[in-house]
């Protein structure tokens, strides 16, 4: 977990009508490939490597969370949990803080993003990131 | 650990036409407007997105994944050391087109297609006949007629619309034809309309674990009609089914050698000989347990079985395996060998020499 | 390696002699229809067709039409004999009943003569075996035809305190059995806290539109063998991808006969198959070998034999606690029965106490076990990718 106080400026990843709702889009920060998703009103930023077969999440299709406390044959959703399901087998990561939903074992790094005058900057989580279940 | 950088054989990338016109394009003219050749489409019983394919694999000008020869060199025959893919269709399933006047001429237009369309276009691929399996006659005609392209280096059973195991006397003209001929039998998921145990045909939620089952089928099948005493030079290659089921079907094959034997003429060596002798798997979809060794660990059970298992990709789907994903999680001493040299001794050519350089392409037997 | 230590046998095979010793627990007119007295043909055979014959050995004449002049020999179709060869002789600690070639009889066609059948049999097995014995316990068996009828059978007969489970019976409707069509069956065996069991020929009855085995029956009988255990691969997935487990969190599910060797394989892949599918099945909160490791067993009945024996342990213990899921079945009186000393010897010994006994003391519904048993199972976390 770092700080901003290290001094290093954020990445400007461009401007908010860059970013389409829901398409993932991959920019480079501080040396790592990140993918940025606009998803509702919120941006997320996750590191762009599945951790199956490191292959990025680009054009993977983000979704809401599928609800597991449903009677089987009930469909429900979570609407504050988006995830984005990777292109190639598809396992589905948490946007909020990267957790992998199908496989316990697995997290992708997360970053922090913000909107300032229309810009879209992303920069090191602040906040630590949620145990590993 | 560097990253495994010697030569690669591919045995399962899917190719299909830009539309359907250009495989029509060859068919006799009474047909030409016909029917499509591609059957309307099932329901997405998986309810997957993206048509099943990685969405990074469609064409810059709107292709469809796998029907640019440009793109399957940009992303998988350049960046990696590929020495060799085999091209399967997507997924080659005209032998099951009801109309049998029909279908062996879109069968024969599809090999023309690949031929010309894809053999041509870079010396790395290679190729399956496609045969039209319900007209075993007509299947053994259509081996031969491409049998001499010095790319075609087998017979695709992708679908099987006689839904018989593929050990069944139907199939045997045609398999002494492959022998004649030199190729081998390249059997593809899911080469059967009832895939597993059950009844599942109808319930998704199999989610693709079950059907593996047919390829078990067919090996133990394959066997007990004597596919390998008839044809002992007749080498099939298993293929989407993943790997980890192969030491339990030995186990239990060889178990039941004795009841085998009464039950059938044929049998006259142990089944894991036959397997050994006569069969790969294709890697893919590769399994994976809880720690990195479960895996290998289950399949050591089984001496020697590195020999059996040749890499494939089964781009551009969505459920291929990296090359160099697969490579990594393999022991060092069986990489070389599932990663090139034993779809070398498949197709019957010269290994490579060692070494990590790129090497120059094996030479056709 | 052998064992010393107690046996519970999951897997004893009892038969009915024939027909009238069934028709003798049903009413007159179903006597009537069925005994036909008089009548040439003799009384109906109500054991129903198994797809499979072996071609080995005396099994092979219990097929066809019976008579009642079958009853001598029949194997399993004496309580006096198991009692001496299987209770006393091999001092088990208690012994489960179920059936092997009279699985079948779940399948005849007319669906309430199969209810009469598995009525008859439920009835002859508490009267002839369960009452004559402590130490005999029994399956309720219902034919899944008409799910309504299968699960009042299993509240008719499944309070008897020495019923401690049920047996599905074949796939006679040829969905498997994960499918919704069966909920009434496990919301019953779930009130009564009965396990379920699927026995090896399941999906090997004639006249099935299910298979035996992936790609169609095989045309031989060893290559049943070898591969029968599949069909006991779909129905588990089945039952665990549809959520029987979530929607039950008590009930137990119980694999006969199909030996246990695949269940590493069949894992990695059911797992894999979901963590791309997870949407299809949003019910399950864990991945389905998590599931397995809580709710499924798998009986030693049917275990592979190859040549280095050692290896068997090894290949199942590439699952971390599948110990616990192992449940010692002999099947005497099937053409598979191995006692305790040959399975001993294909697996390690730290898990024999387990196998041949604790687990199966775990799984079934002995009489005098408490409510206590009906608490939701801590759930695994996951092994598999």
């Amino acid at each position: 977990m770092t700080e901003a106080q290290d001094g290093r400026e954020p990445l400007d990843a461009g401007a908010l009508d860059d970013f389409a709702p829901g398409v993932g889009v991959v920019r480079e920060f501080r040396g790592r490939k990140i993918i940025i998703i606009r998803f509702k009103d919120e941006l997320f930023a996750l590191r762009n490597v599945c951790p199956h077969q490191t292959q990025s999440f680009e054009g993977g299709r983000v979704h809401y969370e599928f609800d597991a406390d449903g009677e089987p044959g009930q469909l429900r959703v979570k609407r504050d949990e988006p995830v984005i399901a990777c292109p190639w087998h598809a396992w589905t990561f948490s946007l909020r803080d990267g957790h992998c939903t199908v496989d316990a074992k697995l997290r992708v790094k997360t970053y922090d993003v913000k909107v300032v005058d229309g810009r879209v900057l992303v920069d090191e989580a602040r906040r630590p990131a949620p145990a590993v279940a | 650990m560097a990253s495994y950088d010697g030569p690669i054989i591919d045995v399962d990338v899917h190719n299909g036409p830009r539309s359907e016109a250009d495989i029509k394009a060859y068919l006799p003219e009474r047909w030409k407007d016909y029917l499509p050749i591609y059957p309307p489409h099932t329901p997405d019983a998986l309810l997957t997105g993206s048509f099943a394919r990685r969405a990074d694999t469609w064409g810059p000008d709107g292709a469809f994944p796998g029907t640019d020869p440009g793109m399957l060199k940009k992303q998988l025959l350049d960046p990696f050391n590929y020495v060799s893919a085999t091209l399967t269709h997507d997924l080659g399933h005209f032998p099951g087109l009801s109309n049998p006047f029909y279908m062996k001429e879109v069968v024969r237009a599809s090999n023309e297609w690949m031929v010309e369309r894809w053999l041509d276009e870079d010396d790395r691929l290679h190729g399956v006949i496609v045969a039209p399996l319900s007209l075993p006659e007509e299947a053994v005609a259509e081996v031969h007629r491409y049998a001499d392209h010095p790319r075609m280096v087998g017979v695709l059973i992708s679908s099987n619309p006689l839904r018989r195991p593929l050990g069944d006397a139907l199939f045997h003209p045609m398999y002494a034809a492959a022998q004649e001929r030199g190729l081998i039998i390249s059997v593809h998921n899911e080469a059967g309309g009832v895939k597993d145990a059950s009844g599942t045909k109808t319930t998704p939620p199999t989610l693709d674990g079950g059907s593996a089952q047919l390829g078990m089928h067919y090996i133990s099948s394959l066997i007990v009609n004597g596919v390998f005493e008839k044809f002992p030079n007749l080498k099939f290659v298993i293929k989407e089914y993943g790997i980890s089921w192969l030491p339990w079907v030995m186990w239990r094959l060889d178990e039941m050698y004795s009841r085998l034997r009464e039950e059938s003429p044929w049998v006259k060596d142990l089944p894991s000989n036959y397997i050994r002798r006569n069969i790969k798997l294709s890697t893919q979809p590769i399994e994976a347990g809880a720690r990195p060794n479960d895996l290998i660990d289950y399949l050591s059970v089984i001496d020697g079985i590195e020999d059996l298992l040749c890499y494939s990709s089964d781009y551009p789907h969505g459920t291929m395996d990296d090359p160099l994903y697969v490579a990594r999680i393999l022991p060092e001493s069986w990489r070389r060998k599932v990663m090139c040299d034993n779809a070398c001794d498949l197709y019957g050519w010269d290994r490579p020499p060692a070494g990590a350089d790129a090497t120059p392409r094996p030479v056709a037997a | 390696m052998s064992y010393g230590g107690p046996v519970i046998d999951a897997g004893v095979f009892h038969e009915w002699p024939d027909t009238p010793t069934l028709t003798g627990y049903m009413d007159e007119a179903w006597q009537e229809l069925l005994l036909r007295p008089g009548d040439r043909s003799g009384p109906v055979n109500l054991r129903g067709g198994k797809l499979f014959v072996d071609p080995r050995g005396a099994k092979a004449v219990a097929h066809g039409a019976m008579s009642s002049s079958e009853k001598a020999g029949l194997p399993g179709s004496d309580y006096d004999e198991m009692r001496a060869t299987v209770l006393e002789r091999s001092g088990r600690e208690r012994v489960v009943l179920g059936y092997d070639r009279g699985l079948s009889c779940t399948t005849f066609p007319h669906p309430y003569v199969a209810r009469e059948i598995v009525r008859a049999a439920n009835d002859w097995t508490v009267a002839e075996w369960l009452d004559r014995g402590d130490d005999v316990h029994g399956m309720v068996l219902v034919s899944t035809l008409l799910p309504d009828e299968a699960a009042a059978e299993i509240r008719r007969v499944g309070t008897h305190p020495k019923m401690v489970a049920v047996a599905l019976g074949c796939n006679a409707l040829a969905r498997p059995f994960g499918d919704p069509v069966y909920l009434p069956v496990f919301e019953a065996a779930a009130e009564l806290d009965l396990p379920l069991v699927v026995q090896l020929g399941s999906d090997a009855a004639t006249d099935l539109l299910s298979n035996p085995v992936g790609g169609g029956a095989p045309i031989t009988y060893a290559e049943y063998l070898a591969l029968g255990a599949q069909s006991q691969m779909a129905q588990a997935s089945s039952m665990i991808l549809m959520g029987i487990f979530a929607r039950f969190p008590n009930l137990k599910l119980f694999l006969l006969g199909g030996g246990a060797t695949w269940v590493p394989q069949w894992l990695w892949r059911l797992d894999s198959g979901y963590k791309g599918r997870a949407h299809m099945v949003p019910w399950l909160d864990r991945p389905p070998s998590a599931y397995f490791m809580d709710h499924v067993r798998v009986s030693t009945l049917g275990l592979e034999r190859p040549e280095n024996p050692a290896l068997v342990g090894r290949a199942l213990g590439v699952i971390d606690g599948i110990e616990r899921t192992l449940v010692y079945a002999g099947g005497a009186f099937s053409n598979v029965a191995e006692e305790p000393g040959e399975i001993a010897a294909r697996l390690p010994e730290a898990w024999h106490q387990a196998v041949f006994h604790d687990n199966a003391l775990d799984l079934f519904r002995w009489p005098g076990t408490t409510d206590d048993r009906r608490h939701a199972v801590p759930a695994s976390t996951t092994i598999g990718g």
